[in-house]
């Protein structure tokens, strides 16, 4: 037996006409009830990002508050003037002279000339500020122990001083006297010169 | 007798028979009288009209029904068709269908039964289709809800009486039997051979004294005998079922039947006991069944307005209240996470002026390392002269007269160191002079090399007090970076 029916509306369709705005309904009250699920994720993501926070502020805290406790600021900052005071800043050539000459003076050492050169870069790290080091060369006669006491003389006025070459000589070898030549380098603070955005972009030619 | 309800004399729901000249309705229970009115034209609104006046006539207000159609408003008919699926066999159904109806529709509401394969040709099976104009129907099943009728399905009359036999004098498997019903204005003969319709046929014309019709049926039932018995190779029909006439006259056709077939049981609805109103009163109740062979042709109207909007109703408010819960707890959660958030913000107020100092301590603290280091660089740069100078005195103390003493600065960075001395004229002492002083350079001094000249040449007679001596000239390299 196998009946076939034309109707108007299928089971299907007419299913679908109870269950189409049957479902509308109740997904559309699903909507409204998880309209705030998105902004609770948001929120978890907030709250997450604010625990990290609080941990991260409480790390620092134990890190830094000794710190602040000790006056480490107050010590770093004695501690950096102590550091700037070891090397003078863009002394002069009367000053140059006047060191020197004070120099021999305290050491005994008979200068016979002094010349003061031009600046350069001894290659040493650039920091907050730059060190050029500037040629003296000083001549006299003296023994080796005054000559060493006026280079000892001169790094104890607060001047680093690199000792480039000397010549010490005699003509009598019972005389304790030596004529002496030292070249000295004294090293002097200056500011940093500004970086050159543009030496990075400088063609390399080294292997050119 | 009447036929079996499902409670025994009394009907479970009315029937509402519409015709082209009759409606009539038929009350639920076990009322007998018959409610009647004539169609005054052949619209849906005049069925409507002649319904509910039928339905006034039996004293009864509109309410719940079976529509029956009789056969001049929803015709029957045969189709062939192949075996074929369902989807096609819908469509040239439909198509052959719309033939039937007097109006040239292609919109048609149809029923159709597969019946039985009289050919040998088993590929091809007659259809028995019912069909009616779609308009009509969903004019009538309106109107019929506009004046009250609560309209539970429809069927056709003509297969509604098939049914109704069927299952009253069906008997065994595949056992051939034929109904006889009476219309108003026509009468049908159906041959059915267990579940399938083999034939039907219907007669137009009404029983009288003087009409044929009665001869003529009684003639068709021996020739579908005979059709039968050719089929089947020789097997009877084993019922016949008459319905619908006047209970003297349907008893006279009885007789007739049962002398010219013996083998056949011949059973007639209503019995002789009971009165002439009951013959209509039989094919009516037989809308009340629904069997094999179809007819069903119950047609689902939209559902009111009314009950739709409560459906609606309720499913918004059986789903907005748990999505009210389901929301403020979700608000509450939302509520306490951001104040929860805003605390957390509140107690690490002050991280970034932390963070930053610090960040500045740690570069102060960088650049103090960084000074010390360039200040060490200073240090150790240049030529050490105080070592040196102590190195050569000690080493030539005893040794030797220092004459000249140069020290320069190599490219690298190391430090040249070149010595003139004088030691005693005696070449072997100043040879072993000269070998003890390379010796304690090399010993405590972290030269590298140290290289001693050949001494000059030997003093002569009379020359002066350094000619008394011989020199010598030391080389001696300290490499860059070694102190």
């Amino acid at each position: 037996m196998r009946i076939l029916r034309a109707n108007s509306r299928g089971p299907i369709s007419r299913s679908l006409f109870w269950i189409g705005p049957a479902l509308l309904i109740v997904l559309g009250g699903a909507g409204v009830a998880y309209q705030p699920s998105g902004s609770i994720a948001e929120a978890r993501q907030r709250l997450q990002e604010a625990a990290e926070r609080a941990g991260r502020f409480d790390r620092v805290t134990r890190e830094i508050k000794p710190f602040l406790d000790s006056k480490g600021f107050e010590q770093i900052a004695a501690a950096e003037e102590q550091l700037s005071r070891l090397i003078p800043s863009d002394v002069g050539e009367v000053e140059v002279f006047s060191t020197v000459r004070l120099a021999a003076r305290a050491a005994r050492v008979e200068l016979t000339s002094i010349s003061v050169g031009g600046l350069r870069d001894p290659e040493l790290p650039t920091l907050s500020d730059q060190l050029l080091l500037r040629e003296v060369s000083v001549a006299g006669r003296g023994t080796l122990s005054e000559w060493m006491e006026l280079l000892s003389t001169m790094k104890g006025h607060g001047h680093p001083i690199v000792v480039l070459g000397t010549t010490f000589g005699r003509s009598d070898p019972g005389d304790q006297v030596f004529d002496a030549r030292m070249n000295l380098g004294l090293i002097q603070s200056f500011p940093a010169p500004p970086s050159d955005p543009s030496a990075g972009l400088a063609p390399d030619e080294s292997e050119d | 007798m009447s036929l079996p309800q499902k409670k025994r004399g009394a009907r479970q729901t009315a029937v509402l028979y519409l015709g082209r000249r009759w409606a009539e309705w038929l009350p639920a229970g076990d009322s007998v009288e018959l409610g009647r009115a004539e169609v005054g034209g052949r619209s849906a609104t005049d069925l409507v009209a002649a319904a509910e006046a039928a339905c006034a006539a039996a004293g009864e207000k509109p309410g719940p029904c079976i529509v029956a159609w009789s056969e001049d408003l929803a015709p029957l008919g045969t189709v062939i068709l192949p075996e074929t699926g369902e989807r096609e066999a819908r469509a040239v159904l439909r198509r052959r269908a719309s033939r039937f109806l007097e109006e040239e529709t292609e919109d048609v509401f149809f029923t159709a039964t597969r019946s039985f394969a009289a050919d040998d040709d088993k590929r091809a099976r007659p259809w028995c289709v019912c069909v009616l104009p779609r308009d009509l129907v969903r004019s009538v099943h309106q109107g019929l809800r506009g004046a009250k009728f609560r309209v539970r399905g429809a069927v056709s009359l003509p297969l509604a009486t098939i049914n109704g036999m069927h299952a009253r004098l069906g008997g065994e498997e595949g056992e051939a039997g034929i109904v006889i019903s009476a219309g108003h204005d026509s009468a049908q003969v159906a041959l059915v051979a267990g579940d399938e319709l083999v034939n039907r046929e219907t007669y137009s014309g009404s029983f009288g004294e003087k009409s044929s019709l009665e001869a003529s049926l009684v003639q068709d039932v021996r020739t579908r005998a005979s059709y039968w018995k050719k089929k089947s190779r020789g097997a009877d029909v084993k019922w016949i079922g008459i319905v619908g006439i006047e209970p003297a006259r349907a008893e006279l056709m009885r007789n007739s039947l049962s002398v010219a077939m013996p083998m056949a049981r011949v059973e007639c609805f209503p019995g002789a006991v009971e009165g002439p109103a009951a013959a209509r009163r039989s094919v009516l109740e037989t809308a009340l069944r629904s069997g094999p062979f179809g007819g069903d042709l119950t047609y689902k109207l939209p559902p009111r307005r009314p009950v739709f909007a409560g459906f609606l109703m309720a499913t918004t408010a059986l789903a907005a209240v748990p999505a009210a819960v389901v929301r403020e707890d979700l608000t509450d959660d939302l509520a306490g996470l951001r104040r929860e958030t805003r605390e957390l913000l509140a107690y690490s107020t002050g991280l970034g002026n932390l963070e930053a100092q610090g960040e500045r301590a740690r570069e102060s603290v960088d650049e103090i390392i960084a000074r010390i280091k360039r200040h060490a660089a200073i240090s150790s740069s240049g030529v050490p002269v105080e070592k040196l100078m102590q190195s050569v005195t000690q080493a030539f103390l005893g040794r030797a007269r220092l004459l000249t003493l140069d020290m320069d600065q190599t490219p690298d960075g190391g430090t040249r160191l070149v010595v003139r001395g004088l030691t005693d004229p005696d070449p072997v002492s100043s040879a072993k002079a000269t070998r003890g002083i390379r010796q304690a350079l090399l010993a405590g001094g972290g030269f590298e090399g140290v290289t001693v000249l050949p001494p000059g040449r030997i003093p002569g007679q009379g020359e002066s007090a350094n000619d008394a001596y011989l020199t010598f000239t030391l080389e001696a390299m300290i490499a860059g970076g070694a102190r």
